[in-house]
């Protein structure tokens, strides 16, 4: 039996007393992984809570007498243990058969009756309750009225004869003022400065860069990588966040890389393939010991669940052979495709490096434990070099964005001195 | 009757893949990775579909001598010619030069745009002076100086600041929506089992 560090995930053996992924203290509070599905019960779940297997004495084959008494008589029944008779009294009666004639270490196990019988929590829902900061999910209650009048109205929705796209209509943005002529030119030129910044000041502020929680954590993960590691980047993002997200996967790489980690990269789409393909060639040239392009695994969601259970096809291992998951992904609904189709199903939480405009999204998944770790590209790639001790071009990038929150701020109170506030519309086009 | 038999058979299809997550003991595993295999590969062929439509509908255009033909041209062209390249001569690195010279510049080039347009509509919007206009640039202004990696070190308690607002108010915000998206999904999957709404049809 294996147990599961309550705060990182990371899987022990039983009787682990500290977690040595983050130093847990494991005597203390633990998780039970199912040996069954993986899923991860409280210590107190006498069954997964996903497949019901028992957790805490497992049916173990009832033993026979060794010489068998002749006839019926209450010395040849077989001897069973208390905790086998709780645990037979759990699963319900053996049948006869299963117990008297199959040998020795072969009798089938005992299925329970209802397997779901004695669960509080719906399916899915053991990891949330399993969290220690999470509220405990109760008994179920009678609904009340406003349960019902939900229940109704969606009932109401889900059987509307019309299509939920009548009555749709677009918002017109008339009457919004703009900014005039001149303004919007000096603008400009302003925002096209801070994006040469890194050219100009390139070590702006860089001894002031401070990395923060999760990217220690992914720079640490990696520097503990022993030599040879399997590692899985799953890449989901082309060529328009390539300005965001390459300095990130660039610096990711150049540390896999000399962690001579065993790189293998899987992507969500062709144009995904092709950015990672010219990631990759940028760092590692045509070294035969770089990563190996696995292809890609179209139809979203559904590639996701493919990939929980590995595609012996085209030769991806299921996730959880990977030393380590790193999803590279410009949207958060390509994350939440990982957290609803695979780490459900695998009980792998990857590190996820996504678009900043993504990152507040995903962080629910980071406090449920589902994801790892969630790190901004616009502002992790020079924390991260800088956490692992590099000096590449992403340090650079973080002068381009102080000068594109300085332009923004200039905006802000340009608007608030000029503006027009909310009347009719008197802006210039 | 057509209509019905689609309708039958994206109902048994979601049944099928419903019942298998919620109760792996029901034995549906090989049936629902049986959908899945079959689906990744119906992929393939609606995405073929979809180019045979794509230069279809351009060829009628240019035929009908309806609008501008400069453009149906211009994508026909790139269509097939990147076609021709990529399944003609697949190691010759053509098709990577097609990526990182054509599809790679022009696809920044579009998203660098944004920027200019970012800065245009929130100008449009704080210029408003509004209540609600006053709370987003506050909030725009103040996450994004917070999310620079040298705010930390200039005083320690603007990351606390940092890691608060997205724990706390951004992450509930963020969990309404996904709760609000999950009802959604859920109303939205019922009624396509239910048949009300076809997409499997274009409906």
């Amino acid at each position: 039996m294996q147990i599961a560090c309550p705060i990182c995930r990371a899987r022990h053996p039983e009787g682990t007393r500290t977690c040595t992924v983050c130093g847990h203290d494991l005597a203390t509070l633990h998780l039970v992984v199912c040996p069954i599905c993986g899923a991860l019960n409280l210590v107190d779940d006498e069954r997964c809570r996903r497949c019901a297997t028992p957790l805490r004495e497992p049916p173990a084959p009832l033993t026979l007498p060794e010489t068998p008494a002749t006839g019926p008589s209450e010395s040849a029944k077989p001897t069973i243990s208390a905790g086998q008779e709780a645990a037979q009294e759990r699963l319900g009666p053996v049948p006869e058969s299963s117990a008297a004639e199959l040998p020795l270490g072969q009798q089938e196990p005992a299925i329970p009756l209802d397997p779901l019988a004695g669960l509080t929590a719906p399916l899915g829902l053991a990891r949330a309750a399993a969290e220690p900061h999470r509220a405990t999910l109760g008994l179920a209650r009678e609904p009340g009225d406003a349960e019902h009048y939900d229940a109704d109205l969606l009932a109401q929705i889900a059987a509307e004869p019309a299509p939920l796209t009548e009555g749709a209509h677009g918002v017109t943005t008339e009457g919004h003022p703009a900014l005039p002529r001149g303004w919007r030119i000096a603008l400009y030129v302003l925002l096209l400065a801070a994006a040469l910044l890194p050219w100009v000041l390139p070590g702006l502020g860089s001894s002031w860069i401070q990395p923060r929680q999760a990217v220690v954590a992914l720079a640490d993960a990696v520097a503990d990588l022993p030599a040879g590691a399997p590692v899985l980047l799953v890449w989901d993002y082309d060529a328009r966040y390539a300005g965001e997200l390459d300095p990130l996967a660039t610096a990711l790489l150049a540390q896999l890389r000399e962690r001579q980690a065993t790189v293998e990269v899987v992507a969500m789409s062709p144009a995904s393939l092709g950015q990672a393909q010219r990631v990759i060639s940028a760092g590692w040239g045509d070294q035969p010991s770089g990563p190996t392009l696995l292809g890609y695994i179209p139809i979203g969601e559904a590639g996701w669940r493919l990939l929980a259970e590995g595609a012996p096809a085209v030769g991806i291992e299921p996730v959880s052979d990977y030393a380590m998951v790193v999803l590279l992904a410009d949207e958060a609904a390509a994350v939440r495709g990982w957290a609803e189709q695979v780490e459900v199903y695998s009980g792998v939480s990857p590190y996820v490096l996504v678009t900043a405009r993504s990152e507040p999204s995903l962080w629910p998944y980071v406090q449920s434990g589902q994801l790892r770790a969630v790190l901004g590209g616009a502002w992790a790639a020079p924390e991260f070099e800088v956490a692992s001790g590099q000096h590449a071009d992403a340090v650079a990038t973080a002068s381009g964005y102080l000068g594109l929150t300085l332009v923004i701020a200039i905006l802000a109170v340009l608007a608030m001195l000029r503006g027009p506030g909310s009347g009719p519309h008197r802006g210039g086009q | 009757m057509r209509r019905w038999l689609s309708v039958l058979l994206v109902a048994l299809t979601g049944l099928v893949m419903v019942a298998d997550g919620l109760v792996p003991e029901l034995g549906l595993g090989p049936v629902r990775r049986g959908l899945v295999d079959g689906a990744v590969i119906l992929s393939a062929f609606a995405l073929l579909a979809g180019v045979l439509n794509l230069l279809g509908w351009h060829l009628r255009r240019l035929r009908g001598g309806e609008g501008a033909s400069g453009g149906s041209i211009l994508l026909m062209l790139a269509l097939l010619g990147t076609a021709t390249v990529t399944i003609a001569l697949p190691e010759s690195g053509a098709p990577e030069w097609l990526y990182a010279h054509l599809y790679q510049p022009i696809q920044a080039s579009l998203m660098a745009l944004l920027a200019f347009y970012s800065v245009s509509a929130a100008y449009r919007t704080f210029a408003l002076r509004t209540a609600d206009a006053v709370l987003l640039m506050i909030s725009a202004v103040l996450l994004l100086f917070l999310q620079l990696p040298f705010t930390a070190a200039l005083l320690p308690v603007l990351g606390d600041i940092r890691q608060w607002l997205l724990a706390a108010p951004i992450a509930g915000i963020m969990r309404g929506v996904l709760i609000g998206s999950a009802l959604g999904a859920v109303t939205v999957s019922l009624r396509v089992l239910l048949g009300r709404e076809r997409p499997q049809v274009g409906e």
